[in-house]
């Protein structure tokens, strides 16, 4: 059982990422602030349930989490859908590399693309994911949970947090490409194969 | 640059060996590919240099205010 003196020693360092997060959750800074407050305030007030030695830091994502699910998420008729034709593995890495090179070894690895471009403009193309593909992405790309974690938190099975990973990271790579074509980002010809 | 069938095969695997998610047998079988292979090599280390780019992008600190009215309200 974990002591509630401790709570704010042992919570707090999450506190910065915990926020990050509920920033591409909720709609609004505000919002994430008091998501933020509520998901502490909650964890504070379970936290003799807690069990010392378990995660706390997966605690408290699935706290803000099912807040968010609970209290702030927007009315949604239906989920959204991603249109994904032609987007296919590898999609970006394949826009951005000159056409013509065909020594690999002259291929930079680097995401310099993305490097460059504004961050508002990333956590744009973020938000405007559908909700069921940006949740799981924010928790495994952002925060490294693992697929097991996420499908507990989300309660959904793993083979869900699969596919919406896998068609989450595609549609977000071709959002990161409009940004990038927009920006003037990629000369001309760097359209891929 | 077209792809063969086994670096299609592979395409389709490298999120979830980046993830540490692929069971040993098919672990091992993407790490010998890219080792024979530059091109998906890269295209791996890309992929997972594009999420540190978009972690970096995406994190933001909490305000001040907001951390000390947390410790308040738990006071």
């Amino acid at each position: 059982m974990a002591d509630r003196e401790n709570f704010e020693r042992d919570a707090f360092p999450y506190a910065h990422a915990l926020y990050s997060y509920a920033l591409r959750m909720a709609s609004n800074p505000q919002d994430a602030e008091d998501l933020v407050q509520e998901t502490f305030l909650k964890a504070y007030r379970a936290y003799d349930q807690f069990t010392e030695g378990t995660n706390l830091r997966a605690w408290l994502y699935r706290i803000l989490t099912n807040t968010y699910f609970k209290q702030y998420r927007q009315r949604q008729t239906r989920p959204q859908e991603l249109q994904l034709d032609g987007v296919e593995d590898f999609y970006l890495f394949h826009k951005i590399l000159p056409a013509e090179v065909e020594d690999p070894s002259l291929i930079s690895a680097e995401a310099k693309v993305v490097e460059s471009m504004l961050a508002e403009d990333v956590r744009r193309a973020i938000d405007r994911l559908p909700e069921q593909y940006r949740v799981p992405i924010l928790l495994a790309d952002l925060e490294g949970f693992s697929y097991k974690e996420i499908a507990s938190m989300l309660e959904i099975p793993m083979g869900t947090v699969m596919s919406r990973l896998s068609r989450g990271r595609k549609g977000l790579q071709r959002a990161l490409w409009e940004v990038a074509e927009k920006q003037g980002l990629v000369t001309e010809g760097n359209d891929g194969p | 640059m077209a792809l063969n069938k086994r670096c299609a095969h592979v395409a389709a695997l490298v999120e979830r060996y980046i993830d540490g998610e692929l069971r040993r047998l098919r672990r091992a079988q993407v790490r010998v590919h890219l080792r024979n292979c530059p091109f998906c090599e890269k295209a791996m280390q890309f992929q997972r240099n594009l999420r540190v780019s978009i972690r970096r992008k995406v994190h933001l600190n909490a305000p001040p205010e907001l951390l000390e009215r947390i410790r308040r309200s738990l006071s």
